[in-house]
């Protein structure tokens, strides 16, 4: 074998190049594991019609705001078609997310203390865009009455700040000595209050109990509130401070001059705009204040349909597994092909060439920021194998035709390269434009991978193949 | 001298056989079918010691048909037992309640066990499924099938090549009734997948027969070819037995039994199905 020569092939420079690309690629970028892979849950909602484009844009930034409002991080949302919704969250489990998704928000507007406007008021809600002179901002219609009493409570109230809730709550705090025994049981006797969700924090300087109630402040009875916190105060000893206030603030924005003076003149307005400013985090809270006005109830009815959880251990598991899976493989491969041939010098080429295809699938899912997930392995296995049968198609003809030249042997080879792959492109394709995203993953990857193979691995094998029987 | 028409028969038997099989089951709908396909909920349940009375209390508490079954690792070593459960459309609440008389059950044995996890396919999940799926194999066998014949542009060659192709998916898919291997994601990602491998094998023993016909010896083809078709196929098999043992990803296990399955049947389409068709063409002077 002569190295040098081997080097001043152009295949093989190719070949070397895309593997250094990939490896300097997926070093930087990393390669992103689905859920299966990964751990973490994955719900699938299907709506109950088609979307449109807009439509569709429209209820995943709902879902999206909602699912993080509540704290849900790491959350993404994307569509699989014009009627399925997929939700995948690192980590969590997804009853979670249904339970949020399952009921509609409650929206609430408030001037000061007093609701102006609820979800129930509002007849439109427009999509957020920049407003010529005073950047990002959300429009707004309310009906007639709601305008009315939008404007009392704005005059009454002075102009105040304007604070949006969504499914407000009521939380009591209590600052103590020592942690609030049988709480629970005063509250339900005393009060018939049954849906508090106490819960208490002990720490340096003594604990922290708090009391959450799905009720909104405004729904309790009057004084109700101011007589619970006073016997608690009372009853209980080593109570420090006792507040309460209302839970599920999601955004504020201040009422403009303008606007100011046309209610202040008695022109109550049913078309607004709420704007938050011109940079990118001004663009961000408009599409999340649009989110919060949608979410009073999603624009659609969901279901439902497919939801899974894998929990990370797991997932490390199938990782590990994989990579056992697939260098035991390999190396069993060899054997059979040594057992073959009887000769290492053709082992190792299709040994190298079989990891760089690997590397290379790898270096470009981590270009494409493609998941890799079981399918995928599935993909990579798929093309890997065909690798490795095309390459003993090319040993074979340069082996058994030996009166013929070596450029014909290598064409006759890539006829059956060539024809084996168009069959596997030409059968993956219609899986890409189903609707099963496990099917897609493992389409897209099997054909990125035999093409790859195709273009640039097996033409390097070819040269190492030829290399090695130079002198025959 | 290896004659494959005298063993020609024993393929048609078997594809026959293997269309009854298929006929009967379809009919009947007792084609075994995973959760995926079928719709329904399986719960996971992390241990090393599964409780098997979870069927029986599962059915006698909540009236649902459960099958358990526990999954091994590598080693042999029992590492979760799983339970799917039939019944389509089970609210979350339903599934709480379930998931918490399982844990009662395994608390009141004190058996450690980790966070059960599950997963739930609705009814017009599990068919829409079915139904891309199928569209899937069937799209992706036309599709396969038109290249075949535009690159070899002659009839009966592409014609052998399609019908051993066609005949290995239906044999794999009637042996998995058989063996009862439940068709799921998994399975019909092999299924797909061997449209692609089975063809391999007889796009290169076509292209030889074709094209080196006249040069050589008709036999000598066929015998070189057999050395690198039986090269081909047993690297692919060894690879899947590898993957079968070592994976303990339930999605790869299933792909992997299948495709040896499928390549077992592509030996003897491939090998007597369309090299007997082949052979009587080029022998008959075909063009």
């Amino acid at each position: 074998m002569n190295l040098d020569e081997l080097w001043e092939d152009r295949r093989i420079k190719i070949l070397a190049v895309c593997v250094i690309l990939s490896l300097i690629i997926i070093g930087f970028n990393g390669i992103s594991k689905g859920i299966d892979l990964e751990g973490g849950s994955r719900v699938n909602l299907r709506t109950e019609r088609s979307l449109d484009t807009v439509e569709m844009a429209e209820l995943i930034s709902v879902i999206e705001t909602r699912l993080n409002i509540f704290g849900l991080k790491d959350v993404r949302v994307n569509s699989l078609g014009a009627d399925i919704v997929q939700i995948e969250i690192a980590g969590v489990s997804p009853d979670e997310a249904i339970d949020i998704l399952g009921q509609p928000g409650r929206l609430n507007v408030k001037i000061g203390n007093t609701t102006a406007f609820t979800g129930a008021d509002l007849t439109r809600v427009g999509s957020f865009g920049k407003e010529p002179g005073s950047g990002w901002g959300v429009p707004f219609t309310l009906s007639e009455l709601g305008s009315i009493n939008f404007m009392d409570v704005a005059v009454a109230e002075n102009f105040k700040k304007v604070y949006m809730y969504l499914d407000e709550g009521t939380q009591i705090r209590v600052l103590s000595t020592t942690p609030l025994e049988g709480l629970e049981k005063t509250l339900s006797d005393n009060y018939g209050l049954t849906d508090a969700k106490i819960n208490s924090t002990t720490g340096i300087g003594g604990a922290i109990t708090t009391v959450d109630f799905d009720t909104p402040m405004s729904e309790f009875k009057p004084g109700e509130l101011d007589r619970v916190t006073t016997e608690i105060n009372t009853s209980y000893t080593g109570v420090r401070d006792i507040s309460y206030a209302s839970t599920g603030l999601v955004n504020s924005a201040p009422i403009s001059q303008g606007l100011q003076d046309l209610l202040s003149a008695g022109e109550a307005q049913q078309s607004m705009v709420i704007t938050t400013g011109a940079d990118e985090e001004s663009r961000l809270r408009a599409r999340q204040i649009e989110a919060i006005l949608r979410s009073g109830s999603l624009t659609v009815k969901v279901e439902v349909i497919e939801k899974l959880r894998v929990p990370p251990e797991l997932g490390d598991e199938f990782v590990k597994n994989s990579i056992l899976a697939g260098i035991l493989g390999i190396v069993a491969v060899a054997m059979v092909i040594f057992i073959r041939y009887r000769d290492a010098r053709i082992v190792l080429p299709i040994l190298v060439t079989g990891f760089s295809e690997v590397i290379i699938i790898l270096g470009i899912a981590s270009i494409i920021k493609w998941n890799i997930d079981l399918p995928a392995i599935a993909g990579i296995i798929a093309a890997v194998g065909t690798g490795v049968d095309d390459q003993i198609v090319i040993t074979d003809e340069v082996f058994m035709e030996k009166e013929k030249s070596i450029r014909h042997r290598m064409k006759s080879a890539f006829f059956i390269i060539m024809a084996a792959w168009m069959t596997t492109v030409a059968a993956m394709l219609p899986l890409l434009s189903i609707g099963l995203q496990i099917l897609r993953g493992f389409a897209l990857t099997t054909i990125i991978g035999v093409t790859i193979g195709v273009a640039v691995t097996r033409p390097a094998y070819a040269s190492l193949i030829r290399n090695i029987i130079g002198g025959e | 001298m290896f004659e494959p028409k005298k063993l020609l028969p024993i393929p048609v038997v078997v594809l026959l056989l293997s269309l009854v099989v298929i006929y009967i089951n379809a009919s009947a709908g007792t084609i075994p079918m995973g959760v995926d396909l079928k719709g329904g909920t399986v719960l996971i349940i992390p241990t090393t010691q599964p409780i098997f009375e979870l069927e029986e209390i599962i059915a006698n508490d909540f009236g649902y048909h459960a099958k358990s079954r526990s999954i091994r690792d590598f080693a042999g070593e029992v590492k979760q037992q799983e339970i799917t459960i039939d019944t389509v459309g089970l609210s979350n609440q339903e599934e709480r309640a379930l998931k918490d008389r399982i844990i009662s059950e395994f608390e009141s044995r004190n058996i450690e066990r980790g966070e059960i996890f599950s997963e739930t396919v609705s009814g017009f999940f599990s068919d829409m499924f079915l139904r891309e799926s199928l569209k899937a194999v069937v799209f992706a066998f036309l599709f396969m099938a038109i290249v075949i014949f535009i690159k070899f542009r002659s009839f009966v060659p592409s014609f052998a090549v399609v019908v051993s192709a066609f005949a290995d998916i239906v044999e794999t898919i009637a042996a998995m009734t058989v063996l009862g291997i439940e068709l799921s994601k998994g399975s019909i990602v092999a299924l797909l997948l061997l449209i692609g491998y089975s063809v391999d094998t007889d796009i290169m023993l076509t292209s030889r027969l074709l094209k080196q016909r006249g040069r050589k010896g008709i036999d000598e083809i066929i015998k070189n070819s057999m050395y690198t078709g039986f090269t081909m196929t047993g690297t692919t098999i060894t690879a899947m037995i590898v993957l079968l043992l070592v994976s303990t990803s339930d999605l790869l296990d299933s792909i992997a039994i299948v495709i040896i399955i499928g390549l077992v049947f592509d030996l003897l389409n491939t090998w007597i199905t369309n090299l007997s068709l082949l052979k009587m063409y080029v022998e008959g002077g075909g063009k």
